[in-house]
């Protein structure tokens, strides 16, 4: 089809025989340059198909769990507008979930435990090595996550119940806030649309996420008082 | 004979020289001329001689249309990247990725056409294959915006820089080179915080890629950004382990780490610039600026209470404390001395090596002379590191501005006698900023706010002319008695 005439100069002056690179210097003489340039090519594209094969992997292959939300509205550059998502089970504390391998750092990763409760489903235990198949309760679903930040934080004391004077209670121990990303903290939107769903404040989000066997989530729909968000 | 005395004498031309014929600034147009007055090539061998390189006029003309078509292919992607951004939600997602590998096969086909087979058009279809990356590179995102990928997407760097690799090895070119180092190292500052252990992927990458390819490509630019990305990532991931991260544990970290740290490395550099491990304006530029910017950052009289950083933990980024693993439980001092011990020795090794086949070729001065600078150039950050807790401000702050004001002026000495641009140019950039920095920290508050800008602004003015003035002095009188390549 294509003459195979184009080749650089500097690549077809030999140079990289001669500088002693065997590995090119064997390419360059069994692949010409036609079809190297090709083959260049469909490397990338096969690198775009291998991001959109994972999501599609996770999303025939996952469970699907509703999770509550509170969105605020970021613009990025590279991509347009998007609904940033917070979840219920993104800002987590010791005590209210079990957290296993305390205190974490900035970008570790760790995997939360999630269980169905009435509508959406809960964080109810946290871990720093995913958990075997035998640990997790039957219809719980293991998702993966980075912290983002965690800091010790002093619980609120307990309100009196009793009149009479009591003794000065002891300082609470210190609990950790964990505030963990799963990826699916952003949902794209056209422009402007952002902006609308941000002005009511009184719109509840809740997002269809889908959880695969590696614990890799993706965003299937997100819902807005009940409604799914389209714009097709 | 006249065959037998040019090829040895083009044999022996130094690289730079070379460099400066390939690039079409200087083509030996006149001094073709004085070989053949002098008998050492006929006319048929200077026709053939300068028939193998472009006239200067051809060159700047290709140069311009190269720029300018990089910078339309650059416009074209933001514009495209822009666009689909925002009004695309309305295509299906099939549809969005038929037309995002569409976009990009048309491109990269257009750019083969154009610049390669039959290459009617080679600058332009140059550019197409460089806008066939960008669009890659735009692909990626936008598959991540059809799919609600997380806008926080390190990977999405790593995928850039990986696939457009090949496609700058295959089509020789340094700006996609370019633009996949720059991606890479992105990556790497983005993955810092998220991988478990250190990012061992990208200096591998680094060495084993870019740096073969830069070479081969003769992408000046390209090395650069490997030796200065190689240093970024050790001292990112030094920085990491010791857990410096606040501002107070950055202060005492520059003083103790990072500045000891980049004048080592600069020495480093200095030495392989002289070794010829690489192009020397590189590396002697680039260490000279490594070593200036480490003396720079200890000329401010702040405190480096190591204490700081010995404590630990309490200035993990983000805020977070340590993990339990058994490595993340040690002190952060244990952690990270290691890792910097062994980098700390590597660089010494390496500057050894250097400096004696630098010596071994003559390139260094045969003599005390050049060991004796070696020795007190290497020595100096190393006192510095370990005696930091030790000094006085003052002391520390005075030693090392006089440091920095010797180093500018051995620089700006050693570019006029060598006549070297860049070396010159270096040197003035550091006499400026110093001067400007020293001003700022005397001044700033000891005298009245208006007055202090309308003396600071003349000052630059009246400092920027006379600079200026005394460059252009110089490098005219260069190219009137003709410019020699700077050779140590």
């Amino acid at each position: 089809m294509f003459r195979d005439s184009g080749e650089p100069k500097e690549a077809a002056s030999g140079q990289a025989a001669a500088s002693g690179q065997p590995l090119e210097a064997w390419v360059r003489g069994h692949l010409p340059f036609v079809k190297r340039y090709w083959l260049a090519v469909l490397l990338q594209l096969a690198l775009i198909a291998a991001l959109i094969a994972v999501h599609g992997y996770t999303l025939a292959t996952g469970r699907p769990v509703l999770l509550k939300t509170a969105p605020i509205d970021p613009w990025d550059p590279f991509r347009g507008q998007y609904l940033s998502l917070a979840y219920e089970i993104s800002r987590l504390e010791q005590g209210k979930v079990p957290m296993e391998g305390l205190p974490y750092r900035h970008g570790q990763q760790v995997w939360v435990t999630l269980r169905q409760g009435d509508t959406y489903w809960n964080a109810v235990a946290v871990a720093t090595s995913r958990p075997g198949n035998k640990e997790v309760a039957a219809g719980d679903v293991v998702l993966g996550g980075r912290v983002q930040w965690a800091y010790p934080v002093t619980p609120a004391p307990q309100p009196a119940i009793q009149s009479s004077p009591q003794p000065a209670q002891p300082l609470q121990p210190e609990i950790m806030r964990v505030f963990i990303r799963y990826g699916i903290e952003q949902f794209y939107v056209p422009e402007g649309e952002g902006q609308k769903i941000e002005r009511n404040r009184q719109v509840q989000l809740v997002v269809e996420a889908v959880v695969d066997s590696r614990g890799r989530a993706v965003l299937r729909r997100v819902f807005a008082d009940g409604k799914e968000l389209r714009w097709r | 004979m006249a065959n037998g005395t040019a090829g040895g004498t083009v044999g022996g031309k130094p690289p730079s020289i070379r460099n400066r014929f390939r690039r079409g600034a200087g083509p030996p147009r006149e001094e073709a001329e004085d070989w053949v007055a002098l008998g050492l090539i006929t006319p048929a061998q200077r026709d053939a001689i300068l028939a193998l390189y472009p006239t200067a006029a051809e060159g700047r003309r290709d140069r311009a249309v190269l720029i300018f078509s990089i910078l339309g292919s650059i416009l074209v992607a933001a514009g495209v990247i822009l666009y689909f951004a925002a009004n695309w939600p309305l295509l299906p997602a099939w549809a969005k990725v038929t037309a995002i590998f569409s976009a990009i096969l048309l491109t990269y086909w257009g750019g083969f056409r154009l610049g390669y087979s039959p290459g009617a058009y080679p600058v332009l279809g140059k550019s197409l294959v460089f806008l066939g990356a960008l669009f890659y590179g735009a692909g990626i995102w936008l598959v991540a915006q059809i799919f609600h990928l997380q806008s926080n997407f390190p990977s999405g760097f790593l995928l850039w820089g990986l696939g457009i690799l090949p496609v700058a090895w295959v089509v020789s070119s340094a700006p996609i080179l370019y633009a996949a180092t720059v991606c890479l190292t992105i990556w790497m500052f983005s993955e810092l915080p998220a991988v478990s252990l250190l990012n061992y992927l990208y200096p591998v990458l680094l060495l084993g890629v870019v740096m073969p390819l830069a070479r081969r490509l003769r992408a000046a630019l390209a090395e650069v950004l490997v030796v200065v990305g190689f240093f970024l990532w050790f001292a990112a991931s030094a920085g990491r382990l010791l857990e410096i991260g606040g501002p107070r544990e950055m202060a005492t970290g520059g003083l103790v780490v990072f500045a000891p740290l980049a004048m080592l490395y600069g020495v480093l550099l200095w030495a392989g610039g002289a070794a010829e491990w690489g192009p020397q304006r590189v590396y002697l530029g680039v260490g000279a600026a490594f070593t200036l910017v480490g003396c720079y950052a200890l000329s401010f009289n702040y405190p480096a209470p190591v204490s700081q950083l010995l404590g630990g933990g309490a200035g993990a980024a983000g805020g977070a404390a340590t993990s339990s693993s058994s490595l993340s439980a040690l002190p952060p001092l244990l952690r990270g001395t290691p890792f910097l011990t062994a980098g700390v020795i590597l660089i010494l090794a390496g500057t050894a090596a250097a400096t004696r086949l630098a010596w071994k070729r003559g390139r260094w001065g045969r003599g005390a002379g050049g060991w004796s600078v070696m020795a007190v150039s290497v020595l100096v950050p190393v006192v510095a590191a370990l005696t930091a807790h030790l000094w006085g401000t003052i002391p520390r702050a005075v030693v090392f501005n006089l440091l920095l004001f010797a180093g500018t002026v051995g620089l700006i000495t050693v570019g006029v006698q060598r006549r070297a641009e860049a070396i010159l140019n270096l040197g003035l950039l550091s006499f400026a900023i110093h001067a400007i920095t020293r001003y700022t920290d005397l001044f700033f508050r000891a005298i009245d706010r208006a007055l202090f800008f309308i003396l600071g602004g003349l000052l630059l003015l009246g400092g920027g002319w006379l600079i200026e003035r005394s460059r252009r002095r110089l490098t005219k009188e260069w190219e009137e008695g003709g410019e020699s390549s700077y050779v140590p």
